[in-house]
């Protein structure tokens, strides 16, 4: 059973493979698109593997407020954070969808974390490929959607957050702006309205980039109109574009006009915590990988020489390199917009790198033939055979190398700074207290950081006080966090504070603080009960 | 001239293809599928906890009359990865007053029971300590505790 070749010649196995390709395209389509998606959740669940609880705060914390909007049934719920009651949360959206998976998958919170985060990677990888699918270039830029970096900072596609899940509306709009065209463009005009509201709801700073996206290509596709005097083209073209964009926020802004108005003055006043910049973030790019990189700026430049999309070509370039350049030397200088666009703007930066240097493979593949042909020229008609597997070969060992490094290289892990805040005794001690304690107590973690984690995992019912974690500080954490150094904790005081049960455990470390204070029961190791009254005072 | 095979091989190679293709991607899936249900080993440790006697982290005992049995709920889960011996040493000031086990667990095995203890001299502001231990440890590897007063008779307070 031997296979017989009619010629040796090495691309007889090329050219059978393309022969293959195209009598079983949807076969092998699927496959590979199945392959890229994989490839993407194993990615995206990097940090996930070997740990099986959320590993952000901001993941943490938005558990705990999607389960007590669940809890209440409600919009407007009360905070478990000891904050009063919530009404309609800024990132609503999101809790909404975290909410959603929950209830239709029967999954704990723990084990919808132990998934999420790598599908997430997938359908993003997913949809990106969707935007370049038509214009072959969707496959390439799918597979490096996984190295966009992720950073306890500036968060990432690996963390499960409301900025990585509205991410996914990005290359969404992106395919809608693409094939938007002057007329018939009704259908993508209401799917744009739906993008845009959508991203509104699940995280308002992205809705500001998706905004921009829109308004730089209504732009483009206007002096394009005006360039062959279409101006009744060109007036509608705003109008349908421009109230599109506007109605979400003035929907917003008429329902939940305090909504708008914080997240407004918060866009403008910026994070009191956030007062470090990173400056040229190198550590970004070497995370993204150097090879990457250079595939990058090559995608940016063949974007822009192919001029596939007319005018609309630079939009994409010229933004991701006005994005560059105000991340890593504008923003931290002067400060200019919210700080919240300056902290997740690297995530939509990493998004537009995937896109262009998936974009830059591409038209390497596609300029195969053409490449070999020139090769042969030059070459000895010995080896002309070998010129189009040498060019395939090096762009697939290129398109490996770079995936490698970007994924493996020990810059990445520093740039994440990946920290697990939860353990499996710290989880058991909680899961305990949520059992016993439940309702009607005041929890208080001696690590303020903890206390996000708290709700969620206690379950529903179940408040805390005091959550706090870096780089925000509170006068509350600072005073827990003195009591966890000293151990001196006074009886009277956490009774002033409404203090029913005091946590010390130190996760990470199976220990837990020691307190001085001949008062309090310990129940279980670092649950401290505090006495409504002292022991004989009946 | 576009070199090619057989038709014999070329259909042996679309099979093959086919096949591999299948088998690669049900192979990804089931392995991503395995891993992710499958987390590493855990962290080893005990969790040992005592109640009030209704099951819940209240109504703990405080005021003993001499004589008086108190009763508490006392739980140990073995998070060890392995079976376990456990004995729980009671003490009253550092007097002890009782002793239970040995209590052989399995990993994730769970014992919660009522027991009691009774003070044995009157006074304020005692220390009921539970200390557990494993296997043949002479050193406890948890500690818990409460305060009792102990009054040598009832007195009814406010009167």
């Amino acid at each position: 059973m031997r296979i017989i070749y009619r010629h040796s010649r090495p691309w007889a196995l090329l050219s059978l493979a393309q022969e293959s390709w195209a009598k079983h395209t949807p076969l092998l389509r699927v496959a590979a698109i199945m392959g890229i998606l994989l490839f993407s959740f194993w990615a995206g669940m990097g940090p996930h593997w070997d740990y099986r609880y959320p590993l952000h705060v901001d993941e943490w914390f938005a558990l705990g407020f999607t389960q007590s909007m669940l809890e209440d049934g409600s919009l407007q719920y009360t905070t478990p954070y000891g904050r009063g009651e919530i009404s309609y949360h800024p990132e609503m959206g999101f809790h909404l969808l975290l909410g959603f998976l929950k209830t239709i998958t029967g999954l704990s919170w723990m084990g919808l974390y132990r998934v999420a985060p790598g599908a997430m990677v997938a359908l993003l990888a997913f949809l990106v490929y969707a935007l370049g699918r038509r214009d072959g270039f969707g496959w390439a830029a799918a597979l490096f959607v996984p190295l966009i970096p992720t950073s306890i900072r500036t968060l990432g596609p690996t963390f499960l957050v409301p900025v990585s899940a509205a991410m996914i509306f990005i290359p969404v709009t992106l395919l809608v702006l693409h094939r938007l065209e002057a007329r018939g463009m009704g259908q993508s005009l209401w799917l744009l309205l739906i993008l845009i509201g959508g991203t509104i709801f699940v995280h308002p700073p992205t809705e500001g980039v998706v905004t921009a996206l829109a308004a730089l290509y209504l732009a483009a596709l206007m002096a394009e109109a005006l360039a062959v005097r279409r101006y009744r083209a060109a007036t509608n073209l705003v109008a349908a574009v421009g109230v599109r964009m506007l109605i979400p926020i003035i929907v917003l802004g008429v329902w939940l006009p305090s909504v708008s108005k914080s997240t407004l003055e918060r866009a403008v006043a910026g994070d009191p915590g956030i007062s470090r910049y990173l400056g040229f973030n190198a550590g970004f790019f070497e995370a993204f990988g150097v090879i990457a990189v250079a595939l990058f700026v090559w995608g940016i430049f063949i974007f822009v020489l192919d001029r596939r999309y007319g005018l609309r070509t630079y939009v994409l370039p010229v933004l991701t390199v006005f994005l560059l350049l105000f991340l890593n030397f504008v923003y931290p200088r002067y400060q200019l917009g919210p700080s919240i666009l300056y902290e997740r703007g690297w995530s939509y930066l990493g998004l537009f790198m995937a896109i262009l240097a998936g974009y830059g493979v591409a038209s390497f593949f596609r300029s195969v033939p053409a490449l070999s042909k020139s090769m042969e020229a030059l070459v000895s008609h010995r080896f002309s055979g070998w010129t189009r597997v040498i060019c395939i070969g090096v762009g697939i060992a290129v398109v490996a190398a770079a995936l490698t490094t970007g994924l493996f290289n020990e810059q990445r892990g520093d740039y994440a700074r990946y920290y697990h805040m939860m353990d499996d005794q710290v989880y058991a001690d909680f899961v305990w207290l949520g059992q016993h304690t439940a309702p009607g107590h005041k929890v208080v973690m001696m690590e303020p950081s903890l206390a996000w984690a708290y709700p969620p995992i206690a379950g529903p019912g179940n408040m805390v006080s005091g959550a706090a974690s870096a780089p925000f500080r509170t006068k509350w954490a600072k005073q827990v966090r003195e009591v966890l150094i000293t151990g001196n904790v006074d009886t009277e005081w956490l009774r002033q504070q409404g203090v029913s049960v005091l946590y010390t455990g130190l996760p990470g470390s199976q220990k837990y603080a020691p307190i001085k204070n001949s008062e309090l029961l310990e129940v279980r190791p670092g649950v401290y009960l505090v006495p409504a009254e002292r022991a004989g005072e009946h | 001239m576009i070199p090619s095979l057989t038709t014999t091989a070329r259909s042996r190679w679309d099979k093959a293809l086919t096949v591999l293709l299948v088998v690669a991607v049900l192979g990804a899936i089931g392995s991503l599928v395995y891993v992710t249900a499958t987390p590493r080993v855990g962290e080893r440790f005990t969790e040992f906890y005592i109640l009030g006697p209704q099951g819940k982290a209240e109504d703990y005992p405080k005021v003993l009359v001499l004589g008086e049995k108190a009763v508490v709920r006392l739980g140990i889960v073995n998070h060890e990865h392995e079976t376990t011996d456990y004995r729980v040493e009671i003490t009253i000031d550092g007097e002890k007053v009782s002793e239970i086990g040995s209590i052989a667990l399995k990993h994730e095995g769970k014992w919660e029971q009522p027991i009691t203890f009774s003070p044995t001299r009157a006074g304020a502001h005692q220390k009921v300590e539970f200390s557990l231990y494993k296997g043949e440890d002479t050193e406890p590897y948890r500690k818990v505790y409460l305060w009792i007063t102990v009054m040598e008779e009832w007195v009814e307070s406010g009167s």
